[in-house]
């Protein structure tokens, strides 16, 4: 572009300086004829490389310069495993079952989806043999039906 | 040819008025987004946490999750705009400001910066434009005095010096400005490059995997592609205009006025398709995106609600208080983002207006008083082509303003 746009510069300089030192006369004005296709060559001297050019997007694009941080989205997702397992404890504790041990695995890392929720009844206050079942039931209630492992009373 | 150039120019100002007020729209939209969720609604979860324990969650979630965010290529950005801004504090403690309540953004600070870029612009070109004219004045002396030579070459001598002299002065403010819109073209795609993949991540951990898929290419074209066709084919055909003016002025038998326009008319025509088309596909398919998402993630609360009709809202308002503040931090970027970029053009955009404004008004003072009308001639096809330098920066601008506005407003109800 630079060097293009140079040559035009170049060229109508050119013409301008041969406008001024020519003599007035018959064969001024067919130099001066010349020139102008000179300058029109000079203008359209880009124009076969450009229209033959393989133009492609990756070129300009760089697809790749906006990604969504991994490490970030499974934090959020241990976030909400680690709320849901704080409510289930304090659901459970609300119902008589204290000190027990909630860990929630996700199904993906990305995507919040529950694939089963481990029970841990061994440091209950309160349990007895039937807990197991009873605390099955209360997590079904509000988690519907998840996989669900009961560790202690079952 | 006048009813042309009046319905154009009707056009051009009907255009630049719904732009006006799609930014509008965008700012408020922004700005009722963030009040709808700066107070949550107490959630039904209440039968256990009082409103004060869920929003002392909430803030503590926000903290968590702005702990796990990496603000340092925003924070270098920021620093890059000056030390006293109101971003010299801090993305992260911006945010925590923003989600308090604590920060609303004036409309006074931006009216400042306007006027202060507007009489530094004033101040800048003042001189220059002074020494045109005086040349000008000066050319019309001498070829007054020079009238009784033998020959016409003569006064055209004289005429290339004061010529030549103008070009100077222009050309030493042209570069200033072309530096200066080609940094903030760079410094855009730069915030953009920094912004768009923290905003990308919010929405995909918000579970919006549909619109993450939509968007993720369209936030890569606008923050890579969009500068680079600015700057390697918008900005070389300004140059181009510039020179054809130039050279086409210097001398009658030279004409390169059609060739000025056939280079203004194709910057014109790129920047126009490449717009269009980017706020068209945005348009459509990032609200069909957020559509889908928002859709299949109520069909997922409706389910569990309906599953078990009693305890139902406590899963579903527990699902909410931990993405909510995702969404909190989401949308406080987005406006953020949106204040950044605004501080970042308006200072070129004020700074191209006066240059316009300027080398118009010095064309208009020069017709009458000079007899050879090119150097006026000059000054104003010049003036006519900065206008794609402003159109550039602002429809950069505007994309930008699309799509944080389109990713303000996506997830929030699939999770709210």
């Amino acid at each position: 572009m630079t060097a293009w746009i140079s040559g035009i510069i170049g060229v109508i300089a050119l013409s301008i300086l041969i406008d001024i030192l020519l003599p007035e006369g018959e064969t001024s004005k067919y130099i001066k004829g010349f020139v102008a296709v000179f300058v029109v060559a000079v203008i359209v001297a880009p124009l076969p490389a450009f229209i033959n050019k393989d133009w492609k997007l990756e070129d300009f694009a760089d697809t790749q310069a906006v990604i969504a941080d991994g490490d970030y989205v499974r934090r959020v997702v241990e976030m909400q495993a680690e709320s849901d397992e704080r409510r289930a404890e304090s659901l459970l504790a609300e119902k008589g079952y204290e000190n027990v041990q909630v860990v929630i695995l996700a199904k993906e890392a990305n995507i919040y989806i529950i694939e089963s929720m481990q029970i841990d009844l061994t440091g209950c206050q309160g349990c007895d043999e039937n807990s197991a079942a009873k605390v099955r039931e209360i997590i079904s209630k509000v988690w519907g039906d998840i996989k669900t492992d009961v560790i202690g009373y079952g | 040819m006048k009813k042309i150039n009046i319905k154009r120019r009707l056009l051009s100002v009907a255009l630049a008025s719904i732009a006006f007020l799609l930014c509008l729209i965008s700012i408020i939209t922004a700005g009722q987004a963030l009040a709808q969720e700066e107070t949550p609604k107490p959630a039904p979860a209440a039968e256990n946490m009082s409103e004060e324990e869920i929003k002392k969650e909430l803030e503590d979630n926000v903290l968590k999750n702005l702990d796990g965010i990496d603000f340092s290529e925003l924070d270098k950005w920021a620093a890059s705009l000056g030390e006293n801004t109101v971003f010299s504090q801090g993305i992260k403690e911006l945010i925590v400001k923003i989600t308090n309540g604590e920060y609303s953004a004036g409309f006074s600070d931006f009216f400042d910066l306007a006027i202060s870029a507007l009489t530094g612009g004033i101040k800048s070109f003042l001189p220059a434009f002074i020494a045109i004219f005086a040349i000008s004045v000066l050319l019309s002396m001498m070829q007054g005095l020079s009238s009784g030579f033998l020959r016409n070459n003569t006064q055209e001598l004289v005429h290339f010096a004061c010529y030549g002299a103008v070009i100077i002065i222009l050309a030493v403010q042209i570069t200033s400005v072309i530096v200066n819109v080609t940094r903030t073209i760079e410094a855009m795609s730069s915030l953009m490059q920094a912004v768009f993949p923290i905003l990308l991540t919010l929405i995909t951990a918000l579970g919006s995997t549909s619109a993450a898929g939509i968007y993720q290419p369209l936030m890569a074209v606008l923050s890579t592609t969009i500068g680079s066709i600015i700057s390697s084919i918008i900005l070389p055909c300004f140059v181009a205009t510039v020179i054809f003016s130039i050279v086409g002025n210097i001398s009658s038998q030279i004409r390169l006025g059609r060739l000025t326009k056939f280079f203004k008319s194709s910057a014109s025509y790129v920047l126009a398709g490449i717009f269009s088309l980017f706020a068209g596909f945005l348009a459509i398919q990032g609200v069909t995106g957020g559509f889908a998402d928002s859709v299949s993630v109520r069909t997922a609360k409706f389910a569990i609600q309906s599953y078990v009709p009693i305890l139902g809202g406590y899963l579903s308002d527990g699902f909410d208080l931990v993405l909510t503040s995702v969404i909190l931090i989401k949308n406080s970027l987005g406006l953020i983002s949106v204040l950044m970029i605004f501080t970042l053009v308006i200072a070129p955009v004020m700074q191209v207006a006066v240059f316009t404004l300027g080398l118009k008004l010095v064309a208009g003072l020069c017709e009458p008083i000079s007899r050879d009308k090119r150097i006026s001639d000059l000054l104003y096809s010049v003036s006519k082509n900065t206008s794609l330098l402003i159109a550039a920066i602002a429809g950069m601008t505007f994309m930008f303003l699309i799509t944080v506005t389109l990713l303000i407003g996506t997830c929030n109800a699939g999770v709210l």
